[in-house]
C-alpha cells in the first residue's frame, strides 16, 4: 500500500510519477521476497533504466523519507558483508573483518551504494 | 612451514579510502543520469550534484562559519576606516583611488575567508581573483598614457625640419 510519503514525492515530482509508481512496485515486491536492500543496478536492470536514472529515482524517495541510503562494506576476498552504515564517514570505521579474521586495507575492501526501506516505513509494513 | 615471501609490490597506487570509493560511485550515477533522455531525470541528477558539491564544501570547510563571519566583519570595518582615513588625508583623485584599492583588497581577503569557510566555491574565487585583477590592472597609472599618447608626445618635443 503506497505510503503518504511517496504519495508526496510523486506530488512533489509529478513528471517522474509514472516512474516513480513502478520503481515502488519493484521495492515491494523485492521487500516481500526477502530483500532488505535495493540496489540501483539491480533496479535499473528490472526497470529498464541507466543505472544513474535508477539511483537518482532512489534518491529521490530517499529524500522523501519513504528509503534510506545506506553503504553496505564488503570483505573483496571473501565476499562477506562487513557493514552497513548510513553516513559516509562511518565508512572509515569499519570493523575487523571475522572472515578473514583481519583489519583489512581499504584497498581490500568494497563499497556498495544501497537503499533499503526507512524505519518507519519498515514498522508500517511489519505490523500490516 | 613458513610463508613463501611476498613479492613487493611496485608502483602501486595509494589505497583509496572507502568514503572516497563511494563519493566516486555517486558521481558516476550521476554523471550516467544527466545523460539521460528523461529530462526531470536529468534537472533532479544536476540538483543532486549541486547539493553535494556544497555538502563537500562545507565538510572539506577549514573554519567555521562563524569564524569567517567574525573575520569578515573585521575585514569591513578596518576597510572602511581605512576608506575613510584615505578620503580625509588625501587629494580627491588619489583617495578615490585609494579606496577602489582598499575595496578591491577586502573584498579578496573576504572571499579568502568565504572560501576556507566552504561558502564559496574555488571557481567563484578564481573569478573573483581575475575580476580583482582586471580592477588594479585598470588603476595602473602607468596604463593611461597608452602608445599612441606616448608616440605623439614623443613627436611633440622631436625638434621638426625644415
Amino acid at each position: 500500500m503506497p505510503s503518504r510519503k511517496f504519495e508526496l514525492a510523486k506530488q512533489e515530482n509529478p513528471e517522474l510519477a509514472e516512474v516513480l509508481d513502478r520503481l515502488m512496485a519493484y521495492v515491494e515486491l523485492q521487500s516481500e521476497n526477502g530483500e532488505k536492500f535495493f540496489v540501483p543496478k539491480l533496479a535499473a536492470a528490472a526497470l529498464r533504466l541507466n543505472d544513474g536514472e535508477a539511483y537518482v529515482l532512489l534518491e529521490k524517495l530517499a529524500k522523501a523519507g519513504v528509503l534510506r541510503r545506506a553503504f553496505n562494506v564488503y570483505c573483496k576476498r571473501t565476499g562477506a558483508l562487513l557493514a552497513t552504515v548510513q553516513t559516509e564517514h562511518e565508512l572509515n570505521e569499519i570493523p575487523h573483518c571475522d572472515e578473514c579474521d583481519a583489519h583489512h586495507d581499504t584497498s581490500d575492501l568494497r563499497v556498495e551504494i544501497a537503499f533499503e526501506l526507512s524505519e518507519q516505513n519498515d514498522l508500517t509494513r511489519q505490523a500490516a | 612451514m613458513t610463508k613463501p615471501a611476498q613479492p613487493r609490490r611496485s608502483g602501486r597506487s595509494v589505497p583509496q579510502d572507502l568514503s572516497a570509493q563511494a563519493d566516486d560511485q555517486i558521481m558516476d550515477y550521476l554523471r550516467l543520469a544527466e545523460a539521460s533522455s528523461n529530462e526531470a531525470i536529468t534537472s533532479a541528477a544536476v540538483e543532486l550534484a549541486k547539493e553535494r558539491q556544497r555538502q563537500h564544501q562545507k565538510v572539506d570547510a577549514k573554519i567555521s562559519p562563524q569564524l569567517a563571519v567574525i573575520l569578515a566583519t573585521v575585514i569591513a570595518v578596518g576597510a572602511a576606516s581605512a576608506c575613510w582615513y584615505a578620503l580625509v588625508s588625501h587629494p580627491d583623485r588619489l583617495g578615490f583611488e585609494l579606496v577602489i584599492v582598499i575595496v578591491i583588497i577586502a573584498i579578496v581577503v573576504i572571499s579568502v575567508y568565504a572560501l576556507f569557510s566552504g561558502h564559496l566555491s574555488q571557481t567563484n574565487f578564481m573569478a573573483v581573483i581575475h575580476w580583482a585583477g582586471g580592477c588594479l590592472k585598470s588603476l595602473n597609472p602607468l596604463k593611461t598614457a597608452t602608445a599612441p599618447e606616448i608616440t605623439a608626445a614623443a613627436d611633440d618635443k622631436t625638434p621638426k625640419a625644415g
